[in-house]
């Protein structure tokens, strides 16, 4: 939890993908309609952005690769660690909208 | 009515499977099977093919710079473009900071270079090197192998002597600076 605090906040590309996968392994195509619903169309990820985002994913032991059974489909999985970071950032992010709240309410 | 638009579907993977190649090896080795069928998806869920390429083309924009500046070639084309820039303003300013520029230009490809294996060294060394060379003697070691060879080289030629210092200044610097960026970077994915 620690080092998924450590990570800072997260793009919003990086968090819409954590968000997408959380308890459901999806494939590429799969993460990118989840990602357009979850953001109501504001983030439309395109294939070339999605797997440059989801190798440096992998790369940060956020995400794996859990059935590549079809090269053309596969499935990736949230790891622990990549569960700690979504909900880190989403308590990072409820903490600024409570902040913004306060100060907009208190003008 | 159906069969043109099928052959118009065949002709745009057809024509993202060659824009594929524009992407680094590395990346399409991993993806290129996952990419086509992406795009057969998004055009079989597209409202038409105006709007797929559009979509397509914003996306490639974004993601080949991306890609790309993370590769061998793509970061030394923009270490190059930068040592080009200074070198063409410190020709456009002719004087006294020409030289400098000059050991800039070697520090800072000696820097780069320095960074980018390090950070691959480091990566995979783990298993491939002694456990002496990570270690804070055998760093010392080289380091005073460094200093060693540029104090001789300075010695033997004299006329380069402030050059090969400062190239080694700036050469430390940098390599110090790249490596706390990339691992800056991987921090924030």
């Amino acid at each position: 939890m620690s080092k998924a605090k450590s990570a800072g906040p997260l793009t919003p590309a990086v968090f819409h993908i954590l968000l997408a996968l959380y308890r459901r392994e999806r494939h590429g195509y799969d993460i990118m309609l989840q990602v357009k619903e979850d953001s109501r169309g504001q983030v439309k990820m395109g294939p070339g952005t999605l797997y440059g985002s989801l190798d440096r994913m992998i790369g940060a032991g956020l995400v794996v690769e859990s059935n590549k059974q079809d090269p053309r489909r596969i499935y990736y999985k949230l790891t622990a660690l990549g569960q700690a970071a979504l909900r880190a950032e989403s308590e990072r992010l409820s903490s600024v909208a409570a902040m913004a709240r306060r100060h907009l309410g208190a003008t | 009515m159906p069969q043109q638009r099928q052959c118009g579907r065949s002709r745009s993977l057809a024509i993202y499977g060659l824009l594929l190649e524009l992407y680094p090896r590395t990346y399409l080795r991993r993806h290129r099977e996952e990419l086509l069928q992406n795009f057969q998806d998004l055009e079989r869920d597209s409202p038409s093919t105006a709007a797929l390429w559009c979509f397509i083309l914003k996306d490639m924009a974004v993601s080949l710079r991306s890609e790309f500046i993370r590769t061998f070639w793509g970061q030394t084309m923009v270490v190059f473009m930068i040592l080009s820039l200074l070198l063409g303003i410190a020709h456009r300013h002719p004087g006294k900071p020409e030289p400098y520029i000059w050991s800039c230009f070697f520090g800072y490809a000696l820097g780069w270079f320095a960074g980018w294996f390090g950070r691959d060294w480091r990566m995979s060394s783990s298993s491939r090197f002694p456990n002496f060379v990570r270690s804070f003697r055998g760093q010392a070691t080289m380091l005073l192998c460094v200093i060693t060879i540029v104090l001789t080289t300075s010695a033997l030629f004299p006329d380069l002597q402030e050059r090969l210092v400062l190239a080694s200044c700036y050469g430390a610097a940098l390599a110090w600076f790249s490596g706390w960026w990339k691992n800056y970077r991987r921090m924030r994915l």
